[in-house]
């Protein structure tokens, strides 16, 4: 087990993309809806969660020999509670309009089912080093779902990309905001839960149709090669 | 003019617990659009070679009694219940395509046609004509009804309605039935009714009804025949209102009828509405009777008994001594040059069909399609063999199914029109989702493929062939499922077998070990002997 | 498959096909266009040819994309239809650019997204309404009062419907005539106001005769659709009469909070809605009992939402919601009628 050949790169791009947490698993989706009205607040709670995620993954991974079986659930509800509550705290201290704009769902983090999910199956029985990537690249996939679906629904229901972002960057950062049109005009239907739901919906859609076209493409060169190693054979 | 005879019929024949026709749900008006009714049924001359496939109702196929180079008469066996239509010699037996919606290549005798056949050469085995020895359709004991469906029988009548279901069987049970109670019985409310089927509603085909208006009198004796034999206590002729002349046909020799016979029961006309599908059996018993038959219950379970009008004629001429080798054919359509109806032998070409009826022109211009516009399909081959169940050759300018389905919108339109109840458009949905189960849950099976749907839909829809290719997918299912339950069993039965064979060879072993275990006692005991003796031996060689 | 055809050519009279479904559906929308455009100016013209002709670009597109035939799916008319329904649902000075967002979603989130015509579960042009009036409440609370505004130019109209929105309305002096209110929105106010309602209050100051005429020019397009075989009577009269019901009951023995049975009946969308979106047979039940209990369903919802809920005139979310159960109530129709 210790030695598995899952090498970094497969690890990053099953967290990234083929076991997307966010579009394949479909893991943590509660906050992951909720906080993405907006990108800034996709970012924070992303950052958050990947944030969780790597610190958990590598504890549970350096604890793994020591916790007992029977308990290891408790315990690893222990760890990430943990780390969630550091990730509060600092939060708190560093970007209180963060902390206050994300809510209820900083805290909740400890149950995102992604994080004792990728501790239970993953974290639990890979090395260290192992475990800190899967936590980087599952974090990151995850990150991207939240910014790319948080951008989408900033964008059409407000007309603006990155507002507030003075929230989680400092003051510097409150120039980044870009603004598409007025906000009057903004469809709020996407800032509303529906749209969410919608948005991850087609985003869903877009990914299968893309594996579904590079699946087509693969085979059609599959069955190229084959036909060309046939020719090769008579 | 059809309402006013309508009324007459009412008031001349409706008697006792008559009814007026019960309606049926759905259905579609419309135009009849029958030709070549002016003109008299001809009957074409014989080709030169006549194709008679040997297949029985059931899809079997059967053995020929007669072999290559026999000269055969008219009414001999070709095989086991299948009379030969005309004089000629067996020239040889090969696979030939038959006459069907799936094209299918089975035996076929091919027979070169003797016309002028003057010295017949009797050979093989002839049916025996066991109509002779029945005095009088009056006299009514078990044994006279016997021989009398054993003539049918070996006479080869089948439904001449479209599905040649084998006349004798569906008459079976009511013959054998003592009396009229024991088949009422099966069903207590129900009157054991005969219906005699000339609705004939499926537009252009109008074989029924050049035969009612040729052949009224023989009709109407066939049916008091069959009524006599059967002893219903009831008896309808159901034609639909379009039909003006044969009614008043049908009407003059039911007249006339009644004159000549005294009778408890009377044959009843009942001019029922011009909607299709009236003349579908389970519709029609439905118009009749108020019954509705589910598609796993025969119209025998509801105590009735549904025959085509051409049947009748053809038990009438069967107990004339006639054999069933022919029968009449609408040939029409809207590019058929000389529409008419004419008696063609069984086994007769397309081709030779169209020929000899001044039709020639339609086989090079136009497409020919077999049946009606709704239960027909297209005939490529043009040496197909005609049988019993060909009522229809029709002549079309092009092929007018070349409309693109587009997708249902679910208007509903075809459940209006379903006479059986049914929801066509959740069943297109499931079988579009090859979700067989579901539409046999829907009752898929009750679909009698009358095609109402097809017409009525707006998206061009072929809703009846996905019915079609639903059951045969299903019987496919069900095949498969029955032969994995006679594996199973039998994988079973093996693994008994085997545990069997197992525990006896297990009780052998034990028996031997057994065996075994009391031997090596007696081994012990014998070395232990043997050692005593040979101790013994030498203490005596010590001694000596 | 097998090889029988029905030759269906040879027993048609008229050879029935979608497009003449959905042309005939579009014919009976008539009167009632015709109407609404004496009634509010030529707002609700410009509404029903922008949405029709982009919807019709559109569901090309999408089509070509879907690698679909334009000739079969694209000449249908049945996103024309879907658009004029939207575009008669939504107020006729609704700015261009949020009838586009409608059309946008009519077509992909309505229709496209579960396959094309004949698979949505839900009435298009509805789930364009219900994105419309939850994006955009302001605009598409926005209506004329009718009295005032027949003489509204078409010129200014189209110069108000393409404007940047976000601009107040006093941008326009010679628009004084704007109001924010149908009879039914009043009747919202004056209930969120505490105010006690009675049929007078709410005929006086919000006329009601007008709409009173649009109502009856959709009935009788729908009379037509009726006699035309078209729809159904079923889905209507189970619509209407629900909700006649209820809101007499709850006349006679509720609060006085609820205005007299016409009154009802002829404001709003339940005319226009019975006889054209509930009646859309993608999206209804498909049995006769299954269509009873869908339009009782509606009206009961219509009534509910209209005068206990959040929104002025509920009748597109009675269709959402009932459309949702659609696939409920035909199972259940089919298990209750077999033995």
């Amino acid at each position: 087990m210790e030695n598995s050949t899952n090498s970094n790169k497969s690890l990053l791009i099953e967290g990234l993309w083929t076991q997307n947490p966010g579009l394949v698993k479909l893991l943590g989706l509660c906050p992951l809806l909720a906080v993405s009205n907006s990108a800034v607040n996709a970012i924070g709670l992303g950052i958050a969660t990947l944030f969780t995620l790597l610190v958990s993954n590598t504890l549970v991974s350096v604890f793994r020999h020591h916790i007992h079986t029977a308990i290891r659930i408790p315990l690893y509800v222990l760890i990430i509670a943990t780390t969630v509550t550091i990730v509060e705290l600092l939060m708190r201290a560093w970007f209180p309009g963060m902390f206050a704009a994300l809510g209820i769902f900083l805290p909740l983090i400890v149950t995102n089912c992604l994080i004792i999910g990728r501790a239970e199956a993953f974290a639990s029985r890979q090395s260290v080093k192992q475990a800190f990537i899967d936590g980087l690249a599952m974090g990151l996939g995850f990150f991207a779902v939240l910014l790319i679906l948080g951008s989408a629904r900033e964008i059409i229901g407000q007309g603006s990309w990155l507002s507030n972002a003075n929230l989680l960057f400092g003051d510097l950062a409150s120039t980044w905001k870009i603004e598409f049109f007025d906000r009057s005009n903004g469809v709020l239907l996407a800032l509303l839960p529906p749209g969410a739901f919608i948005g991850l919906g087609l985003m869903l859609a877009v990914k299968n149709a893309i594996d579904a076209s590079l699946k087509t493409k693969r085979d059609t060169v599959e069955l190229l090669n084959q036909r060309n190693n046939q020719q090769a054979n008579t | 003019m059809s309402k006013l005879l309508k009324k007459i019929e009412r008031v001349v024949f409706n008697r006792g617990n008559n009814e007026a026709p019960f309606k049926f749900h759905g259905g579609l008006e419309l135009a009849p659009n029958k030709l070549g009714l002016d003109k008299s049924i001809q009957t074409i001359p014989l080709p030169n070679e006549l194709v008679i496939p040997l297949l029985n109702y059931h899809k079997q196929l059967l053995e020929p009694v007669v072999s290559i180079g026999d000269h055969v008469q008219k009414g001999q066996w070709l095989a086991h219940n299948l009379p030969c239509p005309a004089n000629g010699t067996v020239r040889c037996l090969e696979e030939r395509e038959v006459m069907q919606a799936q094209p299918l290549l089975t035996q076929c005798i091919v027979i070169d046609v003797i016309v002028s056949s003057k010295t017949a050469i009797p050979s093989g085995t002839s049916p025996t004509n066991n109509c002779n020895t029945i005095s009088g359709y009056n006299d009514n004991d078990n044994s006279t009804n016997n021989l009398w469906l054993e003539t049918l029988q070996q006479h080869g009548l089948t439904g001449l309605g479209g599905a040649a279901f084998p006349t004798a069987a569906k008459l079976q049970t009511w013959v054998n039935a003592n009396n009229a109670n024991t088949k009422k019985a099966v069903n207590t409310s129900q009157l054991a009714t005969l219906i005699i089927n000339a609705a004939e509603c499926e537009p252009s085909i109008a074989c029924d009804e050049a035969l009612m208006q040729a052949h009224a009198d023989e009709i109407v004796k066939g049916i008091e025949l069959l009524k006599n034999r059967v002893q219903c206590e009831r008896c309808v002729i159901a034609i639909e209102d379009s039909k003006p002349r044969a009614i008043a046909k049908i009407k003059l020799a039911l007249e006339k009828q009644l004159t000549t016979t005294k009778t408890d029961t009377p044959i009843e006309l009942l001019t029922i509405p011009t909607r299709y599908p009236s003349g579908a059996e389970s519709v029609l018993i439905k118009i009749v009777t108020g019954q509705s038959i589910p598609k796993s219950k025969l119209p025998i379970d509801f105590g009735v008994v549904c025959l085509n009008v051409g049947t009748a004629y053809a038990v009438w001429q069967s107990y004339q001594g006639e054999p069933l080798t022919s029968r009449i054919i609408s040939l029409t359509g809207p590019a058929m040059p000389n529409p008419c109806n004419v008696r063609v032998s069984f086994g007769t070409s397309i081709e030779h069909v169209l020929k000899s009826t001044g039709n020639e022109s339609a086989l090079k211009n136009y497409t020919i399609r077999a049946g009606g516009p709704l239960t027909g399909f297209p005939v490529r081959n043009m040496q197909l063999p005609v049988s019993s169940k060909t009522n229809c050759i029709s002549a079309h300018t092009s092929n007018a199914s070349a409309t693109v389905a587009q997708p249902c919108i679910r208007c509903n339109a075809c459940v209006d029109v379903c006479p059986e109840y049914l929801l066509p458009q959740q069943l297109h949905w499931h079988i579009s989702a090859a979700n067989w189960q579901q539409s046999r849950a829907q009752n898929l099976f009750d679909c009698i493929e009358c095609g109402c749907c097809d017409v009525v839909c707006p998206s061009n829809i072929e809703l009846s062939n996905y019915f079609r290719y639903a059951k045969a997918q299903l019987l496919e299912l069900d095949w498969q499922e029955e032969q994995a339950k006679i594996a199973q069993i039998r994988y079973e039965n093996r693994n008994k077998r085997l545990e069997r064979l197992k525990a006896e060879r297990e009780k052998e072993i034990a028996f031997r070990k057994s065996k075994l275990a009391t031997k090596p006692a007696q081994g012990e005991n014998n070395i232990a002997d043997a050692i005593a003796r040979a101790k013994a031996r030498q203490r005596n060689k010590k001694k000596s | 498959m097998s090889h029988v055809s029905v030759n269906t050519a040879l027993v048609r009279s008229e050879s029935p096909s979608v497009q003449r479904v959905m042309l005939q559906v579009l014919v009976a929308l008539l009167p009632g266009i015709v109407a609404l455009y004496w009634l509010t100016g030529p707002g609700v013209l410009l509404n029903v040819v922008f949405a029709c002709f982009f919807a019709v670009i559109l569901e090309c597109m999408v089509l070509v994309v879907r690698k679909k035939s334009l000739h079969g799916e694209g000449t249908d008319l049945s996103i024309v239809v879907a658009a004029s329904l939207l575009a008669l649902s939504v107020p006729p000075t609704l700015p261009f650019m949020h009838l586009l967002f409608g059309v946008l979603v009519l077509v992909l989130l309505g229709k496209h997204v579960f396959g094309g015509l004949g698979q949505n579960p839900f009435n298009p042009a509805m789930v364009a309404y219900a994105a419309l009036f939850i994006s955009f409440p302001q605009s598409m609370t926005l209506w004329f009062n009718p009295t005032e505004l027949t003489s509204v130019s078409l010129l200014d109209t189209l110069k108000f419907k393409t404007e940047v929105v976000g601009q107040t309305l006093s941008h326009y002096p010679a628009w004084d005539a704007i109001t924010k209110a149908t009879p039914l929105e009043h009747l919202r106010t004056l209930k969120l106001n505490q105010e006690t309602i009675s049929v007078e209050l709410a005929n006086h100051t919000v006329s009601q005769a007008p709409w009173i005429i649009v109502s009856a020019c959709f009935f009788i397009g729908g009379v037509y659709l009726l006699w035309r075989k078209v729809i159904q009577w079923q889905i209507p009269v189970t619509v209407i009469a629900s909700f006649a019901i209820v809101s007499l009951v709850w006349a006679t023995f509720g609060t006085n909070s609820i205005p007299n049975i016409g009154y009802s009946l002829f404001s709003g969308a339940l005319i226009f809605g019975a006889f054209f979106i509930a009646t859309d047979p993608v999206t209804a039940a498909s049995s006769t009992a299954g269509r009873i209990v869908y339009g009782t369903g509606i009206g009961l919802l219509a009534f509910i939402i209209r005068y206990f809920g959040g929104y002025p005139d509920g009748f597109a979310f009675a269709v959402l919601l009932m459309n949702l159960c659609v696939p409920t109530i035909d199972y259940a129709v089919l298990k209750l009628s077999q033995p």
